[in-house]
């Protein structure tokens, strides 16, 4: 099952979201609405049409087919489908017990009946990476997966999309801590040097007839390889990349080091405290995940003295590439547990609006490798669009309806949770 | 033992680790070159200090040239020259020490994994950069060692880090030492269980059990195999490696020991496998003291806990009874040339770190040994040495400025430095300073050593121990001497000039003080700092005191009654006894009235309280009316005002003049919009409101003006007046001092004078002024012509009737009114014809005081407010004395005897020239006192010159010094010279400069001596008070520096 993933998973990945909407498809289209696309353009009375699970089209005059459903957009606004970049949620269970589990996937345990997904779907989230969570050392490896699907296979995107290490430790200090994971990415980086060099030593004397040396080559081929050394080979190679947790600003400088040291391809996830560290996060040009609490109080211990700390502000100050992660405070109430509310909030402390529709759709997009397929509404793209109610990142706009591979996956009239919710309407008891 | 060791599940990193760090260092090195601000120019700084202790030695009045946070070099000042561009810190006065280092601490978390044997764990990696360390950089430490964990048995390796400066280069020694703990504290520690017996799978099995180190013999044992497995090197286990290269870097394994078997094993090891030992938290070394000496080769140095500061440890009998404090030790391994460095008992006390190093000093450390043991042993210890610990070349710029050298107590953190980074400084307390001097006279005879420490304007403390806010501004004045501020017990400061025309009893001299008299400022530099302020006049005049700060200060206004007694004694002593006699009577008038008054009020509350009962509705018209009643007094106390304040003053003679204009003016038919009282105000902000009103008193003669001018309450004559009735201009001028001050301006049409008066230093500032009482010649029915024409002798009756006219208008009614104003023309009268009437005036007096009486249930009527009598008060209570100016000595005697003895006043003798004819003459008096001057030596017909300040103090009366000058106030000091140079005592002369005038004067002056609590009116002298070398420094008033010689500042 694991083995599926360790050939060019993206390649898969692109066949199973093909697979999953070449079943005929009736084109479908939304005419006069408002379409952000992404790229720069606003079109005012465009449509937007879909086929086969892609953009067929999108502009201010495409001709609508006699056959397709047609959704009336008036009044409406239509934007690329929201990328999160990283979550735990969606998750049967956020972590594995043991810590140094680099070979487990997400894919595995990933509930496409979760409520997470349903809330994404009602949220406009689309496209989400859903990665193990922070209490590990090297808790295994993340995806990429579209928020719609009844079956995990018809919703990966990209299933080598990360290898979650984190910096704070699970129990005991973080010097123990550290001191592991140096072990665990040491160990793997001296095997696969001792195999680089058996690897040479066989390609240079190739017909060598001792028997222990053979032996040893042939514990060292690739296919006898165990599921933990492929997959840290994969890390220290840069065939996967680490996603880097770090919990407080101390962890940052002992992140880069490791980075330093075994030569990681790494994004960083930084907690609230990181800000402190900016300037090192700054100078070492990694992008970063920001915390989902993105304004906040804090209390100098000393003279107790309260400073906001606004984390986009500082972040862009110093020059950081980030994206935006959510909280899970639930869903009844408006805050940090929805993508457009933090770019609602990142746009109120100085980001344009362009910029913060951005950072919720195309900027992540980039930021997970997958803005071939989403992120923005142009032809030849993923049918991943939200129809909006009015315009994005206003609190009063709601999302009317959610298109992931040019289906309606979410459709705000049949939301009977959400009407309950808002009118107090009982459930139904027949 | 294999079993041991391939229990130890977690296994080191190689060599991997080491040369990760030096590609992280390298990184980030190279991060620091590419960034763009190394470009900018070498930052260099030059800090120079009282003393440099650089760790090896201590040098006075040092310099220490920093480039980019890094010292360079370090000398006496002076010793090399540092670029011109260097940036220079002044740090006179103060101490450097290098920043200090803390021996051990946990400042990296505590470590508690599962293993006790954990040598690949570093302690580097717990330490959190961004942690907040200002109470450590405050208490001046500003490198720490960590330690990796202190319960477990081999808990990892520690680091050196420095506590602030930028994250990147903080690292001073990423890995130091390998740590062994040997205490309890590692046999049973914390979060090691036994897990528990469960199911077993194939591909979980059980782990095997942990060992249970939990004997010394068993942690030995243990430890003991693991070096064996490392010494042979054949070894591929992580931990074994891990040890391995430990003792192969050659560092010294830190040991924590405390008892006398835990040294024991500690020795015995290190002997056994050859490597030198740290040995930590050692208590019971008494057996090793004859060993020291051979201890050279095995133990590196030792770190000794310093007790908890401050702390009551109540330690057990045994301990007690062997002495067994650490500095005990400390000595003994010093002499055998062991290494010692001192630790705080826990984190907590690490802010207390010099403190409890201080205490070593009791085992006969010196300070250098006890500062080397905080800040260069640990450095050394450490492996950090070449970095931090010491103040030389190329060492980074850490160090710590005191207040004081160290371990003296009081020594307080001023600032402290990283990398030549300031990190912390100390708030200053600005409204404190302390006044360093070799002796400072705190009065009666007393000089004691020390410092003043002064506190807004007051003295807080005086003496060697003073507390004082660490921030406090330090001024040094090294062997210079301190005495209260002089007082000149009589001068004509602050007038600008003598002081023309004469003032009353009434007269506030402290309204006429000018702020800019540049005397004031040359009498301050001879070290006067009060002045007591008299003038010319009648013949009792009222003395006023001042400070002679920056903002003259009027201490009391008055704080005497000066009366001239003539030397012809039968009349001095009429006028005199006229004066006090009328002046008692005044002040008994008010003695009854305020009795009654607490009498009436309190039956008449009592009545209240029955008419409440009875009629409610009755209140209201009784309060009615006791309004008005009080309304009345005031404005009858108003009216009293103008014609009583110059009644005893002698009137000026063109006020005759005037009349006669005025006179003449009647017949001119023309209108006259000029002549009568004017009131007016000056608008300057400058000068306070109580002066800036002005009184005008015009008459106009075809087109001259004459008159006098009222301001500053002084009553001056104008001069060169004109009015231009086509124009309306009006303008005059006024003689003040030596200036003319010319007003002019112009009337609107409903007559009031718009101007400018001309204000000296204030500048041109406006004038607005309105008749308030025509006096113009009018058509013959008018009211006023009956009082024009009245007898010029009555001038002053008639101008008060015109006054009170609209008064009596107003209030005809009532009548209480009316009477009071009869009282006030008589009482008028027989002042103005004291001198006549001197029997009646006694009589006159009682009657008024008795009038109260006979009103019952009315409130007791309010005597007249006489402000010309009102200081008599004061007199008559004790509170000030009584300044008889007197020569001759018949009358000194006379004077004597009616001042002191008969109305019992404290008095002071101005002059007492003949005294020096008869010493005693004057003995048989009390509550006499003298104040000496201008002139000290005294020549009596032939006889030789008498010293009379010499003469008061030997018949043992308090004296001071007055001046009796303006300009030449600040002469006082050395006409003082002369006097002690022809006898007097040097200590009686500065008391009679300072304490002696205050008690002189009154109980409240809080000038005179240097005492917590006292006016901080200082001098400093450069030498012993009176010596000819002897210079003012520094004069300090109310707590403001208000001169400094050239050189001081």
């Amino acid at each position: 099952m694991l083995q599926r993933f360790s050939f060019s998973i993206s390649f898969v990945a692109v066949c199973l979201v093909a697979c999953s909407i070449s079943v005929a498809q009736k084109p479908l289209a939304i005419t006069n609405a408002t379409i952000v696309t992404g790229t720069g353009e606003t079109i005012e009375k465009g449509t937007v049409l879909f086929r086969d699970g892609k953009i067929q089209a999108v502009g201010a005059d495409v001709k609508v087919p006699v056959a397709a459903r047609v959704i009336d957009g008036t009044d409406h606004y239509v934007i690329p489908g929201m990328v999160e970049s990283h979550s735990s949620a969606g998750l049967s269970q956020s972590n594995e017990t043991n810590q140094n589990v680099p070979y487990v996937t997400v894919i595995d345990g990933i509930d496409p009946m979760n409520p997470y997904f349903r809330d994404a779907r009602r949220n406009g989230v689309t496209t989400v990476r859903i990665s193990p969570g922070n209490s590990t050392m090297i808790g295994g490896q993340a995806a990429v997966i579209k928020t719609g699907g009844q079956f995990i296979d018809e919703m990966v995107v990209d299933g080598v999309a990360g290898i979650k290490i984190s910096m704070r430790p699970v129990s005991g200090s973080r010097m123990a801590h550290l001191a592991k994971l140096r072990k665990a990415l040491s160990d793997a980086k001296d095997k696969l040097e001792d195999e680089e060099k058996a690897k040479d030593k066989k390609d240079k004397d190739a017909k060598a007839d001792d028997a222990k040396k053979g032996d040893k080559n042939k514990v060292a081929s690739p296919k006898a390889k165990s599921e933990l050394d492929k997959a840290m080979n994969a890390l220290l190679t840069g065939k996967n990349s680490a996603i880097i947790y770090c919990e407080k600003a101390m962890d940052v400088g002992q992140a880069l080091r490791l980075i330093k040291d075994f030569d990681l391809k790494a994004s960083l996830v930084v907690g609230r405290d990181c800000h402190k560290a900016v300037k090192q996060i700054a100078a070492s040009k990694l992008p970063v995940i920001l915390d989902p609490t993105l304004v906040y109080w804090e209390e100098d211990p000393r003279t107790r003295e309260e400073r906001k700390i606004i984390l986009p502000e500082i972040y862009s100050e110093a020059g950081v590439k980030f994206v935006f992660q959510i909280g899970r405070a639930g869903s009844s109430t408006v805050g940090n547990n929805y993508m457009w509310y933090q770019a609602a909030t990142a746009m109120k402390y100085g980001m344009t609006e362009k910029e913060a529709i951005a950072s919720v759709t195309s900027l992540p997009a980039k930021f997970l490798n997958v803005d071939k397929f989403v992120g923005t509404i142009e032809a030849g793209k993923d049918a991943d669009v939200v129809l909006l109610s009015g315009a994005p990142l206003k609190l009063n706009t709601w999302v009317e309806k959610t298109i992931i591979g040019g289906e309606v996956v979410y459709n705000k009239e049949d939301d009977v949770q959400l009407r309950r919710l808002l009118t107090g309407e009982e459930e139904d008891t027949k | 033992m294999t079993a041991v060791r391939t229990k130890l599940s977690s296994a080191t990193m190689t060599g991997n680790m080491a040369f990760g760090a030096v590609l992280f260092l390298a990184f980030l090195s190279a991060l620091s070159v590419a960034s763009p601000c190394v470009a900018q120019m070498a930052k260099q700084d030059v800090y120079y200090a009282k003393e440099i202790w650089t760790g090896d030695k201590v040098i006075q009045d040092g310099m220490m040239y920093v480039v980019d946070g890094q010292v360079i070099r370090v000398g006496s000042r002076g010793e090399f020259n540092v670029v011109p561009t260097a940036k220079i810190h002044d740090m006179s006065g103060k101490v450097i020490i290098p920043g200090l280092v803390a021996a051990q601490t946990n400042l990296g978390g505590s470590q508690n994994e599962n293993e006790t044997l954990t040598p690949q764990i570093q302690a580097i990696d717990g330490f959190d950069f961004f942690a907040d360390q200002s109470k450590l950089l405050k208490a001046g430490i500003t490198s720490a060692q960590i330690s990796p964990g202190s319960q477990r048995l081999m808990p990892g390796s520690g680091a050196v880090v420095q506590l602030a400066g930028d994250v990147i280069d903080r690292i001073v020694s990423e890995k130091d030492s390998l740590r062994i703990v040997l205490t309890s504290a590692s046999r049973q520690p914390p979060r090691i269980y036994e897990p528990a017996v469960g199911p077993v799978s194939e591909d979980r099995p059980l782990e095997t059990t942990r060992p249970q180190v939990a004997s010394l013999p068993a942690s030995l044992a243990v430890l003991r195999q693991i070096f064996k497995q490392a010494k042979a090197g054949d070894s591929t286990d992580d931990l074994i490696v891990a040890v391995q290269k430990s003792l192969a870097a050659g560092a010294p394994v830190r040991v924590s020991a405390t008892t006398t078997a835990e040294i024991r094993g500690a020795i015995g090891l290190a002997k056994e496998f050859g490597f030198k030992l740290i040995l930590e938290n050692c208590v019971g070394l008494e057996p090793f003291v004859s060993q020291f000496d051979k201890w050279d080769s095995v133990v590196a140095g030792v770190v000794l806990v310093a007790p908890s500061p401050g702390k009551i440890t109540n330690p057990s009998v045994d301990a007690i009874r062997q002495q067994v404090n650490p500095w005990k030790y400390a000595r003994q391994l010093l002499d055998a040339g062991i290494p010692v460095a001192i630790r705080a008992s826990s984190d907590t006390d690490l802010p207390q770190t010099v403190f409890s190093a201080g205490q070593f000093m009791q085992g006969g450390l010196t300070a250098q040994e006890t500062l080397a043991a905080i800040t260069s042993t640990p450095a050394k210890l450490s492996n950090a040495d070449a970095q931090v610990g010491m103040l030389s070349e190329k060492r980074r710029a850490d160090f710590v400025v005191l207040s004081d050298s160290p371990f003296r107590l009081g020594a307080q953190v001023m600032e402290t430095y990283v990398s030549g980074e300031s990190v912390y400084k100390v708030e200053e307390a600005r409204d404190t300073i302390v006044v360093r001097a070799d002796k400072v006279y705190v009065g009666d005879g007393k000089f004691i050593e020390g410092n003043v420490v002064v506190k807004g304007t007051t003295v807080r403390g005086v003496g060697d121990q003073v507390s004082a806010p660490a921030g406090a501004q330090v001024r040094d004045f090294g062997d210079a001497v301190i005495v209260p501020g002089f007082v000149d017990m009589g001068a004509g400061l602050g007038f600008g000039g003598p002081i023309s025309g004469s003032a009353s009893l009434a007269t506030k001299l402290s309204e006429q003080l000018f702020m800019d008299d540049p005397a004031i400022k040359y009498a301050r530099q001879q070290g006067i700092t009060t002045a007591l302020l008299r003038v010319n006049g009648g013949a009792a005049t009222p003395v006023a005191a001042f400070k002679l700060g920056d903002d003259v200060r009027v201490i009391g206004d008055p704080v005497a009654i000066r009366f001239k007694f003539g030397d012809a004694p039968a009349s001095a002593i009429a006028s005199n006894d006229r004066l006090l006699k009328s002046g008692k009577a005044y002040t008994d008038s008010w003695i009854k009235y305020k009795k009654d008054l607490a009498e009436y009020e309190v039956k008449k509350a009592a009545a209240d309280k029955k008419k409440a009962a009875a009629k409610p509705a009755a209140k209201p018209t009784d309060k009615k009316t006791d309004s008005k009643d009080v309304k009345k007094d005031e404005k009858a106390k108003e009216k009293a005002k103008t014609p009583e304040k110059k009644t005893p003053v002698k009137k000026p003679v063109p006020k005759e003049g005037d009349k006669d204009e005025v006179k003449e003016k009647k017949k001119k038919p023309l209108p006259d919009p000029i002549t009568g009282t004017w009131d007016g105000e000056i608008d300057q902000e400058r000068v306070p409101a109580q002066f800036r009103k002005v009184k005008m008193e015009l008459a106009l003669t075809k087109d001259e003006v004459t008159g006098t001018f009222t301001f500053f309450t002084r009553t001056i004559e104008i001069g060169g007046g004109s009015f231009n009735r086509e124009t309306k201009e009006l303008q005059f001028s006024i003689t003040r001092g030596e200036n003319e001050v010319p007003i002019k301006g112009k009337l609107d049409d409903k007559g009031t004078f718009e101007g400018t008066i001309e204000l000296g230093p204030l500048g041109e500032s406006p004038i607005v002024a309105t008749r308030t009482v025509d006096k113009s010649e009018k058509p013959a029915d008018d009211e006023e012509e009956e009082d024009g024409d009245k007898p010029e002798k009555d001038k002053p009756v008639d101008k008060e009737k015109e006054k009170e006219k609209p008064g009596d208008k107003d209030e005809k009614k009532d009548k209480p009114a009316d009477k009071d104003k009869e009282d006030k023309k008589d009482a008028k009268k027989e002042s103005v014809k004291k001198d006549d009437k001197k029997a009646e005036a006694k009589k006159d007096d009682k009657k008024e005081s008795e009038k109260p009486k006979t009103e019952e249930l009315k409130p007791p009527k309010k005597p007249r407010e006489n402000k010309a009598l009102e200081p008599y008060k004061a007199l008559f209570a004790g509170e000030i004395p009584a300044i008889v100016e007197t020569n001759n000595l018949y009358s000194l005697k006379a004077a004597a005897e009616l001042f002191s003895k008969k109305y019992k006043l404290r008095t002071i003798m101005v002059g007492a020239r003949d005294l020096a004819r008869e010493p005693e003459a004057l003995k048989e008096f009390d509550n006499l006192s003298m104040i000496a001057g201008p002139a000290f030596s005294v020549t009596i017909d032939k006889n030789p010159p008498t010293n009379m300040p010499q003469l008061f103090a030997t018949e043992q009366f308090p004296f001071g010094f007055q001046s009796n000058g303006t300009t030449g106030a600040g002469q006082l000091p050395s006409a003082i010279q002369f006097a002690i140079s022809s006898g007097l005592s040097s200590i009686d002369a500065l008391n009679g400069l300072t304490q002696n005038p205050a008690n002189m004067l009154s109980k409240k002056m809080n000038f005179g001596r240097i005492a917590s609590g006292k006016d901080a009116d200082l001098v400093v002298l450069s030498g012993p008070p009176f010596e000819f070398s002897t210079k003012v420094l520094a004069v300090m008033i109310d707590g403001k520096w208000v001169y400094e010689r050239e050189e001081q500042k």
